[in-house]
């Protein structure tokens, strides 16, 4: 199936290139029914479940969800919808429940087996990351937001249970008990601690010089929290311990999602990280970008382990799967390229949008690799007459 | 109030002077701060909206009412206004903008930075040797007014001569500045003489809102070495600039020796004097005028600038961290490597500073539009913007919409009123006599309310009171005020529906039928929902659609999760395959007969009338040409004198009456006389017509239609008033028609035009689609590579892109003359690009049209010799803007003029008449100054005059004249 796969450079997301094959080069397993909008998060899962079940959140106002199953095929299952875009997802322990943060300033919590969703959290701003989080004495919902708080709801109650101002607007958060990091836009840094009830633990000097992007917390051996990995909007990824025995050696940044870094001619394409995702199992960790292509790293021995092929839309999400052997993936548009959507297509028109996900691997993982693929068209949405391969 | 005033009275000692005044409200909402607190933040984060989104090319503009608002909003200098970052944030932005350095605008943002900084005179300086502001008085006289605070007056002195001399302007209120200074300076001078100096002079600096403690004796200090080195005006100068450049080559230390070159190549941004330095910085000073300038340079480097001062901006990441990278483990060059950050961080350091000779980068992203404001925003953010900007347009839009058409049907009440008491009082015994002739509901209730009438006083006030309720109904459709007394009362209402309708007909259930007494009632009660659901169809037709599926329609994935009514439904059946949902999709019937009762639900009168027409027909009894010849001779008077009035604003209206004025000649585009001119024509020899038994197939959006032999896949759909297209593929992309009248006019027409423009070899060829006609409606199937329409592809463009969809019209426009066929109904609903609209403009294609409904064969129906005889003439002659006697092929001028104009503003024509020649309002200036203004009134003025020129020779003149100046106006 190489035969398409090698036209790069050809109308990289343009008015009417619907019909390009870099959306997909690596042939990947193509989930079926992709929202009709760029998808700005997606979440597998947790391990109490069985089977694999994927959730996307779009701009499109929608959160889906797609049962995968084996051989990779995917199957859509439900979906609910928020008056605004949304930009967050993420599950309950249980896997019963999923929580969704979007524009129109409210999370929801949307009951899987009953399929009904009830709003939990109200903010003066759009909620911009959604946490579930299970203490030993409590289970809560932590939003952030753009209105510079950060807040813990009970599910039940109208009222948060805890509020705590941000220096500057929430621009993404993890959460792994008992920690709890966010970063804000000023390039703001907080650590939580979560133990008996949340508390500000540190604020640390943003080890990046540019806007905050995205973040992941990473385990230690004892599958206890002990850092973050960190991605800026210019090209570069953070690993940053919280309590390391050497900061200067252990804590290191590294560059990625450039173009042409060895020639030094052309002026390099720095793109931003839009999501980082740490393996469950191997602690490697995952980073897409804006341009195009994702890249499997591990931070311990400091190398790269895989950079995929270039897509022709910017990456804007990823997830693993509870055990590491699916890597899910969604190409759409990002509105980096403002500029590009201001003067050529008309602004805020559909954009190209599909997923895409990826069952994982490469030699780095056990599994052995499996593809599908259904793809959207530009004005259409739909991906309906294309088959599988 | 009063509180609010003791408010003011306890800071107002606080309050910054503002050399234009302060703002009386300002300083209020500034006094009252809880609860003007949200007000004042709406307002500043309004401004920082307009910074992200701005896109012309004057973004300094918004800056400068940002700067004025917030010095006038925060008088005191609170730290809440972020002042000083936001001027920071402003000079940068327009540092690299040459063009910016003599505005006056981004003087002042300088000048107020400068003022608010620690250190103005080094903002000054290094303003100077930036060449900012270099012609304008205002630099110098903050500047010189800067010194005089430090009582330097001889530097002072210096800077107004400088000023003088580079003839800054304006140069009168610097001589007056100087002036002025040079008497105060002569004032002191001579008090100096009389008593000893007192230190209030230098204190004046102090009087400054941040509260900085400054030391008072250092400035007299200063002020002591100032005059001790008195008479030495031209001195200090020069050795001034190097101290004052001092901080900003601080890490040049090492290589002091060549300063002078460092200067020159000195990277703007790396050093603009911070303006929130600590207090080394005083040092600096105290330094540089007691000392020797060399030394005092080197101590003053050393000292004053930190690092972390550069980009305004702590820079913390690569220096003390490089070194400790542990080894690679793999070799670097295959890039491998996370720690691409070599140890030596030669390549990284250079980098970081932003220096020459590394690798250059470049940002992918919209860096200059998230860092537009004075606060960062995401990508997120900025996208969340525009959505946001959007909804509330199409908020406003739908409003807009709204209260246009309740403004119409509030003519139309009017109207109707009004001609109903003229009928009254004159036509009362024609009425009378009519009673007993017509089986129609209508007739029965004109006579009745006819021979009610002669009380004419009570029935008028009813006729009042029911207009309110039909008003109110609409704005809350289920209360029905109606105050009905009799059953009569309301049923006046319909009694110009009756007189071939000028607004409201009776519901569709009832066609031709006499209505039972008791559903009479129950339907005048029902009217107000009927006002409200016109009103909605009248808001809906106009909205903007979509060829595509709308975000929010994700049908497809509904049902396929239909399948599983749970998500955990079906964990078990692993077996069903994910395009099952989707492909072998059975067409159900349940949403179909929805889709068919909306379809009824949404007919226009127009088409209820016309439906109505054809449907009796068939069956006989009362046609909508016998109810014409019925009350023939009377309708043409009334109506006659309805033309007269030309109040009428509605067209739709007019198409009705239209039969009705020229009872001799029926409607040309009525589906009896298309149906009758068919006949004449074998259709089934054309190539790609289908003639197909059996009923018109169910069509569903997202669904698959089988059409003879070939399928295809069907998307979105778009609702018209008597058809809906749906965007469709099937061998290419496709629109498919779907009609509910078994006359395929619209693939006549288009094999027409094909078929004639055949005839020329030169011609384009034209694509007719191919056509299935069924018992019961027809589909016709168009190719259309881009799927959008006019509307959609330009409500998202610029202006050029206009200028080509107009071409492309225009040209469609032209052929379809050349071929004799009127198009009759131009709307940029019904009009697709044929292709990509960058591609080059010489070569024009003409748009697609979907939509033939109302075009006229004048081969085939010679009859048609006048506008006057075409229904879409109608709203044009009310307008004066047509004669009834003129070439029908003018209407479709006009169609071409109201359809870029739509796609031009986004609104409906305003009309002019200048000297005999119809102009567009925003184009009234005879020359206008912009260039594609006078594009757009030459067009306008072309379309909308044609005079007696043959249509096909003006458009053909318009065309080539477009294809020049839109080169010259937009460029190829």
């Amino acid at each position: 199936m190489s035969l398409f796969g090698a036209s790069t450079g050809f109308g990289a997301g343009g008015f009417g290139a619907a019909t390009t094959d870099t959306h997909n080069p690596m042939k990947d397993v193509e989930v079926t029914s992709p929202p009709d909008d760029s998808i700005s998060c997606l979440a597998f899962s947790p391990p109490a479940m069985p089977g694999n079940f994927l959730i996307g959140g779009s701009w499109a106002n929608d959160v889906r969800c797609w049962e995968v199953q084996d051989n990779g095929q995917t199957v859509p299952k439900a979906q609910q919808m928020h008056t605004g875009p949304v930009l967050d997802v993420c599950w309950s322990e249980d896997g019963s429940k999923v929580f969704t943060a979007s524009c129109d300033k409210t999370a929801k919590m949307w009951d899987l087996n009953s399929n009904q969703a009830i709003q939990i959290a109200q903010h003066d701003a759009p909620i911009r990351t959604v946490h579930w989080i299970k203490a030993p004495n409590y289970n809560c919902i932590m939003t952030g937001s753009w209105d510079k708080t950060l807040k813990f709801w009970d599910t039940r109650s109208p009222n948060p249970m805890m509020s705590l101002q941000l220096p500057e607007r929430c621009y993404c958060a993890d959460v792994v008990y008992p920690m709890a990091v966010v970063a804000s836009a000023d390039r703001g840094l907080i650590v939580y601690q979560l133990e008996n009830q949340p508390s500000e633990f540190r604020r640390i000097d943003s080890p990046l010089k540019h806007q905050h992007r995205c973040i992941a917390i990473f385990k230690d051996k004892q599958n206890k929290p002990a850092g973050f990995a960190l991605g800026s909007i210019e090209g570069r990824v953070a690993i940053h311990y919280i309590n390391p025995p050497n900061p200067a050696k252990d804590n290191f940044t590294f560059k990625c999602h450039r173009s042409n870094g060895t020639n030094t001619a052309t002026p390099q394409d720095i793109y931003a990280v839009n999501a980082i995702s740490f393996h469950p199992v191997h602690g490697t960790l995952a980073t897409v970008g804006s341009d195009g292509r994702f890249s499997f790293w591990d931070k311990d021995a400091r190398t790269k382990l895989k950079t995929s092929e270039q897509l022709d839309q910017p990456i804007t999400a990823c997830s693993f799967n509870n055990n590491g052997n699916i890597f899910a993936y969604a190409s759409s548009y990002d509105w980096s390229k403002v500029t590009f959507y201001l003067t050529a297509a008309p602004l805020g028109s559909q954009p190209l949008t599909y997923m895409v996900c990826w069952a994982s691997v490469t030699e780095h993982y056990p599994i052995s690799p499996i593809w599908i693929s259904i793809r959207g068209t530009l004005n259409l949405g739909k991906g309906i007459l294309r088959g599988l391969p | 109030m009063a509180q609010v005033e003791a408010e003011r009275g306890l800071c107002k000692e606080n309050t910054q002077p503002l050399r234009e005044g302060l703002a009386v409200t300002g300083l209020h909402l500034s006094h009252q701060e809880g609860s003007c607190h949200a007000a004042i933040q709406q307002q500043r984060q309004a401004f920082e909206l307009e910074l992200h989104m701005y896109t012309g090319d004057d973004p300094l503009d918004i800056w400068d009412r940002y700067l004025k608002w917030t010095l006038k909003t925060y008088p005191q200098g609170s730290k809440e206004s972020s002042l000083t970052a936001m001027l920071e944030r402003a000079v940068q932005l327009f540092a690299h903008d040459k063009k910016y350095y003599d505005d006056p605008r981004y003087i002042n943002l300088w000048i107020n930075l400068a003022q608010n900084s620690m250190e103005p005179l080094e903002m000054f300086s290094y303003m100077q040797d930036n060449g900012i502001g270099l012609t304008r008085a205002d630099l110098y006289i903050a500047w010189a007014e800067e010194f005089e605070k430090h009582g330097n007056f001889q530097r002072a002195d210096a800077i107004f001569r400088e000023g003088l001399k580079c003839r800054a302007q304006p140069m009168d209120k610097l001589q007056q500045y100087h002036n002025g200074f040079q008497a105060r300076v002569a004032h002191q001078a001579w008090s100096a003489t009389e008593e000893e100096p007192e230190p209030a002079r230098t204190s004046m600096v102090d009087l400054r809102p941040r509260g900085r403690k400054k030391a008072v004796a250092p400035v007299n200090r200063t002020e002591a070495a100032g005059h001790s080195r008195s008479l030495n005006l031209q001195l200090p100068r020069r050795s001034a600039r190097h101290i004052q450049k001092n901080p900003i080559l601080g890490f040049n230390e090492n290589q002091a020796d060549s300063l002078q070159a460092a200067q020159l190549k000195l990277e703007p941004w790396m050093a603009p004097p911070s303006s929130r330095a600590n207090e080394n910085q005083v040092m600096s000073e105290q330094l540089a005028d007691i000392k020797i300038p060399q030394k005092s340079w080197c101590s003053a480097s050393s000292v004053t600038v930190p690092a972390s001062r550069l980009n305004f901006q702590p820079f913390v990441e690569e220096g003390d961290q490089t070194p400790s990278v542990s080894a690679c483990k793999i070799d670097p060059a295959v890039n491998t490597v996370l720690s691409d950050r070599p140890p030596p961080s030669k390549e990284e350091s250079v980098l970081e500073e932003g220096g020459g000779g590394g690798v250059k980068e470049q940002s992918m992203y919209l860096k200059e539009l998230l860092l537009n404001g004075a606060v960062e925003l995401s990508i997120e953010e900025l996208r969340a913007e525009h959505y946001f900007a959007r909804k509330r347009q199409e908020i406003e839009e739908t409003i807009q919409q709204q209260s246009q058409a309740k403004e119409r049907l509030r003519q139309q009440i009017d109207e109707k009123q009004r001609l109903l008491q003229l009928q009254q009082s004159q036509q009362r015994p024609q009425l009378s006599q009519q009673d007993d002739t017509g089986t129609d509901s209508m007739q029965i209730t004109e006579c009745r309310s006819g021979t009610v009438l002669p009380s004419s006083q009570p029935n008028a006030m009813a006729f009042q009171i029911f207009d309110e309720g039909s008003q109110s109904g609409s704005a809350h459709g289920s209360g029905n005020p109606i105050p009905c007394e009799k059953d009569m009362c309301p049923d006046d209402v319909f009694l110009p529906a009756g007189d071939r309708g000028l607004c409201f007909k009776t519901p569709y259930p009832f066609p031709g039928g006499s209505i039972p007494l008791s559903e009479r009632t129950q339907l005048s009660k029902n009217f107000p929902e009927r006002t409200e659901s016109l009103n909605e169809e009248v808001v809906s037709g106009h909205k903007n659609k979509t060829l595509c599926s709308s975000p929010e329609d994700t049908q497809d994935f509904v049902k396929a999760a239909k399948m599983a009514s749970s998500p955990y439904h079906a964990m078990g059946q692993r077996a069903v395959s994910p395009n099952a949902g989707i492909l072998t999709k059975e067409p159900s019937i349940t949403p179909q007969l929805d889709a068919d009762s909306d379809g009824r639900k949404k007919l226009s009168p127009i088409q209820e009338a016309s439906l109505e027409a054809w449907g009796s027909m068939a069956s006989g009894p009362t046609s909508a040409s016998s109810v014409c010849t019925n009350s023939g001779g009377k309708a043409v008077h009334h109506l006659g004198r309805l033309k007269d009035s030309h109040a009428e604003p509605h067209p739709e209206a007019m198409d009705q009456n239209s039969p009705c004025i020229q009872p001799v000649i029926e409607d040309p585009c009525s589906v009896r006389v298309r149906q009758r001119l068919l006949d004449q024509v074998d259709l089934s020899s054309f190539p790609n017509f289908y003639s197909e038994d059996g009923p018109l197939p169910m069509a569903e959006e997202d669904g698959v239609l089988i059409l003879g032999n070939d399928t295809f896949a069907t998307y979105s759909k778009m609702d018209y008033e008597n058809f809906s297209i749906y965007a469709g593929q099937g061998g290419g992309d496709v629109a498919i028609k779907l009609e509910r009248t078994p006359v395929p006019w619209d693939f006549y027409i288009g094999s027409q035009l094909r078929e004639r423009l055949a005839r020329d070899s030169q011609a384009p060829v034209h694509d007719a689609g191919r056509c299935f006609l069924f018992q019961d409606g027809c589909v016709t199937v168009h190719k259309a590579s881009q799927q959008s329409t006019l509307r959609e592809v330009a409500e998202e463009s610029f202006e050029e892109i206009v200028a080509s969809l107009a071409m492309q019209t225009v040209e469609l426009v032209r052929l379809m003359h050349s071929c004799h066929l009127i198009h009759g109904a131009l709307s940029p609903d019904t009009l697709v690009m044929n292709r990509h609209y960058d591609e080059p403009m010489d070569k024009i294609s003409a748009a697609v049209a979907l939509d033939f409904s109302c075009s006229v064969d004048l081969e085939l129906q010679p009859e048609v010799t006048a506008a006057h005889i075409l229904p879409a003439a109608q709203n044009f002659i009310t307008q004066d803007l047509l004669a009834p006697s003129a070439s029908p092929y003018q209407v479709d001028l006009l169609g071409i003029a109201e359809t870029v104009h739509t796609l031009l503003k986004k609104r409906t024509m305003r009309l002019v008449k200048e000297d005999s020649m119809w102009t567009l309002e925003e184009y009234q200036e005879a020359r206008p100054s912009d260039r594609s203004d006078a594009f757009w009134s030459k067009f306008f003025r072309t379309v909308l005059n044609p005079g007696d020129r043959p249509s096909v020779s003006v458009l053909t003149e318009l065309l080539e004249d477009m294809k020049k100046s839109t080169f010259a106006c937009y460029g190829a």
